[in-house]
């Protein structure tokens, strides 16, 4: 236990504890009273799941990486046929009353995929083998999510790749071209794949005024809970945009909203920290590797939740459209609680056995 | 494959991106914060409006026209109401909103925000409601509005609306008075645009309630006056009948009756057509009622002598090649038996002895052709054309009521004039305006009169008009025992710019109490079958009228001839 990061376990425990006081809040304004009690179970068993993982070897799992990359991969495409559509998706499986998001895992054995594929100290950074194998492992299983198709978590997978590559010491002209790459395949996207409300997002993001009470709604909406806060906030259960249902999405995607409304620019401040803290220790745990998979581990752990949070708050505060990405723990649901404390753990495991002779 | 310079960047870009997420997260709850705030506020809250009591309704005797009764009102929000517990729920609410449960629970089913389960409904419900103690089942207060007396003085009255809005008649003529000044209140509303599911109501504006309007009405002569109306539509046969009672020296309408009449409280049985006012929004020709005012006319400007010989012969005149019939070839006679016979020749050639603006100018004087400022809604200003629109034959058509049409309204305010000595005066309805508690609010102060013709005028053709009710078309208005005067006035009705045939109103234009008449009676049958002259239909009915007033007021006889 001694060699746990109590830094880092002390950030996630003030994150959950934002959280439960931020769901109370929206199981208020939503009559759902149920709600809260699962996200409390589903912190809990999550919180359990890290330090389970946690005190395992992660060079065990490392190496059987393979065989989870494997399996997620037949559940994702298990998914495209199986799956029953909801709002539009085939993203979740169905449990008798609960219900998994596959996804939410599949990139937890994406990042141990990423890990496996660093090779040994003596072997060259990156080399065109390693990388094309790197593409392949982020890029399959991201592709059947985008399938599904829920665009918005298979973007989540792409700072796994792009984290793995910059570490691997991806020459400049590469990245120049690649630059120059993701430009046309944005074009091609918006002329064939995006679907009319999701180009209505982009456009309305880059022009707010567009259509207030349409795409922008969600997004004008977040920033008036925020805004209205203030400095100190309106008090816990007391936030008018959130309990009187103004808040779009509050228990998902705007949670942060609900939170910033009620405790203010000072609780807002406090959850900000947290996630500094936890992250800080997370690449921390990457400079302090005893192994190159380790390290990558950590790195590309902390970048993806990084990644999540920067664009969740971006999204709320109204800096970035709106794309459907969750604030990883604070958000309700069990999947995405699940996969960032196994993820944790995964990091924890590494700052635990980061010493050679242990 | 790990390069740590590089994870140094990485955290470094990381750590910068955080910083400006933090600074955007300062900048709109901190910097920002007033006009989100704003925003905010302007989103979840919003003001209603919330009625206070309708002012009654009175008549000058104190009898209650128009009242409110003070009701609740069930509503219910299905959403917020769980299944389970409302088949409990209807058991209990059936008999307060006078239905079965099964109809509740259909209700309940068939909706999802606010709706009412029952309106007016006794103030007892509320307490009942309360009891039940259920989210998503409330009371709001709401009104009745009653009409004790049923269809008595309805299209005067008029009614009110479900949402108590006056629509009609004096109901919505004085709305603003009638309904106060609604309390405002602040509410809280939610994103789901379902207003009351967490009422927090906060008093902004308080309220004040309506003010109760006493009218100059009597009700019992308005009484007396439907009846009589009645009667003679039934004897007759006619479309419709007005009439109206004014008192000639303060212009205080002591009743306006417009039959057929309608329950206001039922209004939403009748059709526009019954709601028709006809004493103030039926234009008519006057016929031979007019023709008193032609004399006056003549008699101002000294273009006629009282005791001058008229030229009433030739059984008719022609003018300008159309040869306008007289009842009879009267041959000449004084002015009063001009008057009495109502020749046709006689006061056409009365008529074309004035100048053409100086007639018109004394008719305008005497209010045709505008309204009369009793502000009832609907009210017509008449038709009536200046004589620089005039032919060859306006002179003489204008001698014998034609070319002008007027609402009984009219005809009473100008026969007033006669009978207070020459001084027109303004009709007046509402006598004073009380508060909710009874205080005076605004008594009436009467507009002054306008001189129009000297007082000697008016007296002179007061005496002729006795002589048409003693001797002359009107005798069928006599009342034994009683000086009356008056006139009687059968026109065709005018549509389309020539008349109809066979389609007739019949007029009588009357006082009470001479030698110094203070009561005006305009009487008005609209298309009588059985017979139209207004000296068989007319005349009878203000004599029944007139036999029935002077005992209600107790009018002294005052003529001894039997």
């Amino acid at each position: 236990m001694k060699r746990l990061d109590w830094w880092m376990l002390l950030a996630v425990a003030g994150i959950a504890t934002c959280a439960m006081l931020a769901q109370s809040s929206t199981a208020r304004a939503l009559d759902a009273p149920g709600s809260l009690n699962r996200q409390l179970l589903w912190l809990g068993i999550g919180g359990v799941l890290m330090l389970l993982v946690a005190f395992t070897d992660y060079r065990v799992l490392v190496r059987l990486a393979p065989l989870f990359w494997g399996g997620s991969l037949l559940v994702l495409a298990f998914m495209l046929v199986v799956a029953p559509m909801r709002a539009g998706t085939r993203s979740w499986l169905v449990l008798g009353s609960y219900t998994v998001q596959p996804s939410e895992f599949a990139r937890v054995a994406v990042l141990l995929a990423v890990a496996a594929l660093s090779g040994e100290h003596r072997e060259a950074l990156l080399d065109r083998q390693r990388l094309v194998r790197l593409c392949l492992a982020v890029g399959t299983p991201a592709l059947l999510v985008a399938l599904q198709p829920d665009l918005g978590m298979a973007l989540t997978y792409l700072p796994i790749l792009l984290a793995a590559v910059w570490l691997g010491g991806l020459p400049w002209r590469v990245w120049l071209a690649s630059g120059v790459v993701a430009v046309v395949l944005a074009g091609g996207a918006w002329g064939f794949y995006l679907k009319p409300y999701q180009k209505e997002r982009v456009l309305t993001f880059v022009d707010s005024e567009r259509d207030p009470f349409g795409a922008g709604y969600q997004q004008r909406q977040s920033q008036i809970a925020v805004g209205s806060g203030g400095i100190t906030g309106k008090g816990l259960h007391s936030g008018t945009q959130s309990q009187l249902r103004f808040l779009p999405a509050q228990r998902t995607d705007f949670i942060f909203a609900v939170w910033a409304e009620e405790t203010g620019f000072v609780g807002s401040t406090i959850l900000v920290s947290a996630y500094a803290v936890l992250l800080l220790r997370v690449f921390v745990v990457a400079f302090y590797a005893r192994d190159r998979s380790g390290a990558l581990l950590a790195a590309c752990a902390g970048f993806v939740i990084a990644v999540q949070v920067v664009v969740n708050l971006a999204m709320v505060t109204g800096s970035a459209p709106t794309t459907g990405i969750t604030l990883p723990l604070l958000s309700w649901g069990g999947s995405s609680v699940w996969a960032t404390a196994i993820t944790l753990g995964l990091v924890q495991s590494v700052w635990r056995l980061r010493f050679a002779n242990v | 494959m790990i390069s740590l310079p590089r994870l140094r960047w990485l955290t470094w870009a990381l750590a910068v991106w955080a910083a400006v997420v933090w600074l955007r997260l300062a900048q709109v709850q901190a910097l920002d914060h007033p006009a989100w705030r704003e925003e905010a506020d302007r989103q979840h809250e919003t003001t209603i409006a919330v009625e206070e009591p309708r002012g009654a309704i009175q008549t000058r005797d104190g009898r209650l026209l128009a009242g409110s009764l003070e009701r609740v009102a069930i509503y219910a929000i299905p959403r917020q109401i769980p299944r389970q517990v409302r088949p409990e729920l209807a058991e209990k609410l059936a008999p307060l909103v006078h239905q079965s449960p099964a109809q509740v629970l259909r209700a309940l089913a068939a909706r999802e925000t606010f709706f009412f389960l029952g309106k007016n409904l006794d103030a007892e419900t509320a307490l009942a409601v309360a009891k039940l103690d259920q989210r998503g089942v409330g009371v709001l207060r709401t009104e009745q509005r009653v009409y004790p007396h049923g269809a008595l003085a309805g299209p005067l009255l008029g009614f009110v609306d479900a949402e108590g809005v006056g629509r009609a008649g004096l109901e919505a003529a004085y709305d603003r008075t009638l309904r106060g000044e609604p309390a405002a209140y602040r509410i809280l509303k939610d994103g789901k645009k379902v207003s009351p599911t967490r009422l927090d109501l906060r008093l902004e504006r308080a309220g004040r309630p309506g003010q109760s309007l006493v009218l100059t009405i009597d009700s019992r002569i308005q009484q007396v006056i439907e009846e009589e109306l009645t009667r003679t539509i039934e004897e007759i046969g006619a479309e419709a009948a007005s009439a109206v009672v004014m008192d000639a020296r303060s212009g205080e309408l002591l009743a306006l009756a417009s039959l057929p009449s309608y329950d206001p409280a039922r209004a939403g049985e009748t059709v526009p057509q019954q709601q028709r006012n006809h004493a103030v929004q039926d234009m008519i020709e006057p016929g031979s009622t007019f023709k008193p005012f032609i004399v006056c006319a003549a008699l101002t400007h000294g273009v006629l002598h009282p005791w001058e010989m008229v030229d009433c012969s030739g059984g008719g005149l022609s003018v300008a090649g159309v040869f306008i019939k007289d009842h009879a070839n009267y041959g000449v006679l004084s002015v009063r038996d001009m008057l009495a016979k109502s020749s046709n020749a006689g006061t056409m050639r009365v008529a074309m002895r004035m100048e053409p603006a100086r007639l018109d100018h004394f008719i305008r004087s005497l209010g045709f052709g505008a309204a009369t400022g009793s502000g009832l809604p609907g009210e017509v200003k008449g038709l009536y054309r200046g004589f620089e629109r005039w032919s060859a034959l306006s002179r003489p058509a204008l001698g014998i009521g034609q070319e002008i049409a007027v609402t009984p309204l009219q005809l009473a305010r100008a026969y007033a004039a006669i009978a207070n000595g020459g001084l027109l005066v303004e009709p007046v309805l509402v006598l004073e305006t009380r508060d909710a508690v009874g205080r005076t609010v605004a008594p009436f102060r009467p507009a002054a009169p306008t001189r129009v013709m000297p007082e000697a005028v008016a007296h002179t053709v007061m005496s002729f008009l006795e002589a048409v009710v003693d001797e002359g078309t009107g005798t069928r208005a006599r009342v034994a025992g009683y000086r009356l005067a008056g006139k009687t006035g059968t026109a065709q009705k005018a549509a389309g710019g020539g008349y109809q045939a066979g389609r007739h109103a019949a007029w009588f234009a009357g006082y009470l109490q001479l030698p110094d008449p203070s009561l005006v009676v305009v009487v008005c049958v609209d298309e009588p079958k059985a017979t139209f002259w207004a000296t068989d239909v007319a005349a009878p009915a203000f004599g029944r009228i007139a036999a029935r007033l002077v005992t209600l007021l107790g009018i002294p006889p005052n003529e001894v001839r039997t």
